[in-house]
């Protein structure tokens, strides 16, 4: 495994020619995706979770090895794993699934499950949920190794009076290999990004406003958002980010009072993976939420 | 090469005058991948199509300058056009130095290149005015549609988990059916399954779809009350269930809309393509386990030759 992340490391801090060629060289036995994919398994992104009271999160967990091979018996297990927003690992939960079948899974309770004391227990954090190949998939794919499977699942939060709002994972943060209960990241490095989100923000129409930023890769990285209005007046403010943490720039109509609250945009510097983009979580003065990744 | 301006990037959008929601649409002009391609002015516009999928008309909505966002509100226009029924509208940008090298944006221009445009999606808006919105940004996938000679059609196999139901809470998949050929005239089935927790099958629909339309599945009044009250945790009070659905004729691309209209909240999202969860080290591999895939539902179940049948009970 270590072989693997260091030739992924020096591979992503090589020139883009040179990459194409020493990726081809390297991968010549393995996945063209990634040199850490030589069996089989799934890769899994990072999300944002929230427990506070007053919001609650959804897991609708579907086993979508049924829909590829809706003939076979794909009944399978998947475990969850619950970081603080500091990405400490809070507890493990693993759950059976049936042929076609899903599960919810609330966070509150999941978070009760885990029996920790109440000071110990945050108000949001990140997870990670992989659900294992199944042993008929597994033997159905045989020679077409490697397989992975890239589970693009949505995560749901809820208020206090039910209504859902779900968001899908925007990029890929481990690899399960199949038969191995510890993943390996798939970024190997810390990079620089920055990321200009579509969203022209209208800030009166919210309540709040929170702009969500994850760690995806193995050090801490410092990050920042800057706002900008119409007359291109800007303000920003920064954050740390523990590896597999999170940080929620908290933005309304009184700490934007600077700027013209009409069609703002948003600018994350910082990013260390390419696809670490923001989500967005937007609630409203009638309770009303909803969320979106940019 | 000639190059259509209208496609370089564009969203086709659903306008869902049935669910009372106000739709506007977010665009930029910034590339998302900030230092990729620097910032220019483009012209907006957009298409409108009847619920039969008839083409009605182009509009311009106006200019995004650089380094800015604009959110165009549209409800007001559309209903010009189609007051009450649902419909396809499709947003474009252009940039404003290559629609003015042609005397209408319809006309295809020379171009050495077709640019990149990739990542530059649209922010899809619904509303319920006054109270909650919930959006979500998409593009139109690279030649959605369009058919070469003597090939088989695109095909389309989808999943979700987003389907929860309540007293309160409704949901809505919406599938959308457009192509990046304006001559496309095709209709599509569109066949698709509800599975409950314990993956018992619960709804198996077809329904047929023109060319430039789009349809929305009340889920919530398409499964049987009763399979909702036993699916329906006494805990929260929500039944959650999961969608897969299909298509051997074209690529349709459903946004799932869950609203609970009491409080003024609604949210949406798109489904990922089957292939997008598919990593094989031969990428041909997407194709056939998709293809695979899409037969084994096709003789699934009950035999769905006729449209509307509900399965269980």
């Amino acid at each position: 495994m270590w072989v693997d992340e260091a030739a992924m490391t020096v591979a992503s801090y090589m020139p883009r020619s040179v990459k194409s060629f020493a990726r081809r060289w390297l991968l010549k036995s393995s996945h063209p995706a990634h040199v850490g994919l030589r069996g089989i398994g799934a890769v899994q992104d990072l999300y944002y979770w929230v427990s506070d009271g007053r919001l609650d999160t959804l897991l609708p967990i579907q086993n979508y090895f049924s829909v590829f091979y809706p003939a076979l018996d794909t009944a399978t297990s998947g475990s969850l794993t619950v970081f603080d927003h500091r990405g400490g690992v809070l507890g493990r939960k693993e759950f059976p699934l049936c042929h076609l079948g899903s599960l919810k899974l609330r966070l509150s309770r999941v978070l009760g499950e885990f029996n920790l004391p109440p000071s110990a227990v945050p108000q949001f954090g990140t997870l990670v949920c992989d659900i294992a190949v199944p042993t008929k998939v597994k033997e159905t794919l045989g020679d077409a190794q490697p397989f992975y499977f890239w589970d693009r699942f949505y995560i749901g939060y809820v208020n206090q009076v039910g209504q859902p709002t779900f968001v899908h994972g925007v990029d890929k943060t481990f690899i399960y290999q199949a038969g191995r209960p510890e993943p390996g990241r798939w970024y190997p490095a810390v990079r620089e990004y920055q990321w200009a989100p579509e969203i022209p923000v209208n800030i009166a129409e919210y309540e709040r406003f929170n702009v969500i930023m994850l760690n995806r890769v193995s050090r801490p990285k410092h990050i920042r958002l800057v706002v900008e209005d119409t007359a291109d007046h800007s303000l920003e403010w920064k954050a740390v980010i523990q590896p597999n943490g999170v940080h929620r720039f908290e933005l309304t109509p009184a700490n934007t009072a600077g700027l013209a609250p009409v069609e703002l945009r948003l600018r994350v510097e910082g990013m260390a993976t390419p696809w670490s983009r923001p989500l967005v979580f937007k609630e409203f003065a009638s309770g009303a939420i909803s969320v979106m990744h940019c | 090469m000639q190059t259509s301006l209208l496609n370089l990037i564009s969203t086709p959008v659903p306008v869902l005058n049935s669910l009372g929601l106000e739709l506007n649409v977010g665009l930029s002009s910034d590339d998302p991948v900030v230092g990729r391609r620097p910032s220019e002015p483009f012209m907006a516009y957009l298409s409108l199509y009847g619920p039969d999928g008839k083409w009605l008309e182009r509009k311009e909505l106006g200019e995004i300058p650089p380094h800015r966002r604009r959110l165009f509100p549209l409800s007001e226009l559309v209903r010009r056009f189609v007051s009450s029924e649902d419909h396809l509208v499709v947003v474009h940008r252009v940039p404003a130095r290559l629609a003015s090298q042609v005397r209408s944006v319809d006309e295809p221009l020379e171009m050495e290149q077709e640019p990149d445009y990739s990542m530059w999606r649209s922010l899809i808006q619904y509303s319920y005015p006054g109270r909650g919105n919930g959006s979500v940004i998409y593009e139109t996938p690279p030649r959605l549609n369009v058919r070469k000679p003597g090939a088989p059609p695109s095909t389309t196999l989808t999943f979700t988990s987003k389907i929860v139901l309540s007293s309160t809470v409704r949901t809505y998949a919406v599938p959308i059916h457009y192509s990046m050929d304006s001559r496309y005239a095709a209709s599509s089935r569109y066949r698709y399954f509800v599975f409950d927790q314990s993956g018992r099958q619960v709804l198996d629909r077809t329904i047929t779809m023109p060319a430039f339309t789009v349809k929305v599945l009340d889920l919530g009044r398409e499964i049987a009350p009763e399979i909702i009250r036993q699916a329906m945790d006494p805990a929260d009070g929500l039944a959650t269930f999961t969608f897969v659905a299909y298509s051997d004729d074209a690529a349709l691309a459903p946004l799932i809309i869950n609203a609970m209209p009491s409080l003024g909240g609604v949210t949406v999202e798109h489904t990922h393509p089957a292939q997008a969860f598919l990593m094989p080290s031969n990428d041909k591999d997407k194709n056939r386990l998709k293809g695979m895939a899409i037969a084994a539902w096709r003789g699934a179940g009950s035999d769905s030759k006729q449209e509307n049948s509900h399965v269980g009970g």
